[in-house]
């Protein structure tokens, strides 16, 4: 497959990954039926992925004028979001008392994985001027969301089948 | 400038490692304590098992084996909380 297709597949789900989060969330409220470590970590993902497409336009706003500051500002404003989003993954699963599970180990390694890929990137564009990251930059973010959905819905069925089976031996 | 640009990047990103791991020792936690409860609960099991063995007259000696079977049940609900503990301190050392 051409890079160029690749590029253009994986902004086009990029665009959809937002509708995808927020479905997940509303699917695993349905189903889950009471709170859990998914129910969780799918309304911070939703939540952080929601902030930043909706605060996008406005950075890029901000981002377009000359001066450093103003770029700073687009990579800060995505890593403040990610390290939020792991202190809320943190937080909410303390509060109400909620075994962290594998989705939530999960989710939270990749808000991390972001945020190192946002700091790394302007470390890579305006301190060593190499432009060495600009591919991870350009490709990794979007592949990193998009990946994120059949993973969760994977781990989820995979989980679900787990208990089920645990369920049954304990009632043999 | 930039340089302080980068630090302040690059201390966002510490603080958000610091609470991913204190994620992953929330997640240590929880499984200990998943493991201890699968354990315990398998315990309880043929604790209860016996229970109803001694209900039913299918063990001789009656008296003795329902002394008995206190003595375990005591032992049982007393190990619950400790082994979780002990688990948990052993664990949690390396983390």
């Amino acid at each position: 497959m051409a890079w160029n297709t690749i590029e253009t597949v994986l902004f086009e789900l990029g665009k959809w990954v937002f509708v995808a989060y927020f479905l997940m969330f509303l699917l695993s409220v349905m189903l889950e039926r009471k709170v859990s470590s998914l129910v969780i970590t799918l309304m911070v993902l939703a939540l952080a992925n929601g902030a930043m497409t909706a605060g996008t336009p406005m950075l890029y706003n901000i981002a377009s004028q000359t001066g450093l500051f103003y770029k700073l500002i687009w990579y800060m404003a995505f890593v403040c979001v990610d390290a939020v989003a792991i202190y809320l993954l943190y937080k909410l699963h303390r509060l109400l008392k909620q075994n962290v599970g594998s989705v939530a180990q999960l989710v939270g390694l990749c808000f991390f994985l972001l945020a190192s890929i946002q700091s790394l990137r302007f470390f890579d564009r305006y301190v060593t001027n190499t432009e060495l990251l600009q591919s991870l930059y350009q490709y990794g973010i979007p592949f990193i969301n998009v990946t994120l959905v059949p993973i969760i819905l994977m781990m989820w069925v995979l989980q679900h089948r787990n208990e089920n089976n645990s369920v049954q031996v304990v009632t043999e | 400038m930039t340089w302080l640009y980068f630090l302040t990047l690059a201390a966002l990103n510490l603080v958000a490692w610091y609470f991913f791991k204190k994620l992953l020792l929330l997640r240590s936690i929880s499984q200990i304590q998943a493991e201890v409860e699968l354990e315990m609960h398998s315990r309880a099991h043929q604790l209860l098992v016996r229970r109803d063995q001694l209900e039913v007259g299918l063990v001789k000696e009656t008296a003795e084996a329902d002394e008995q079977w206190k003595g375990d049940l005591a032992e049982y609900m007393e190990e619950y909380e400790q082994e979780a503990l002990l688990r948990a301190k052993r664990r949690l050392n390396g983390v």
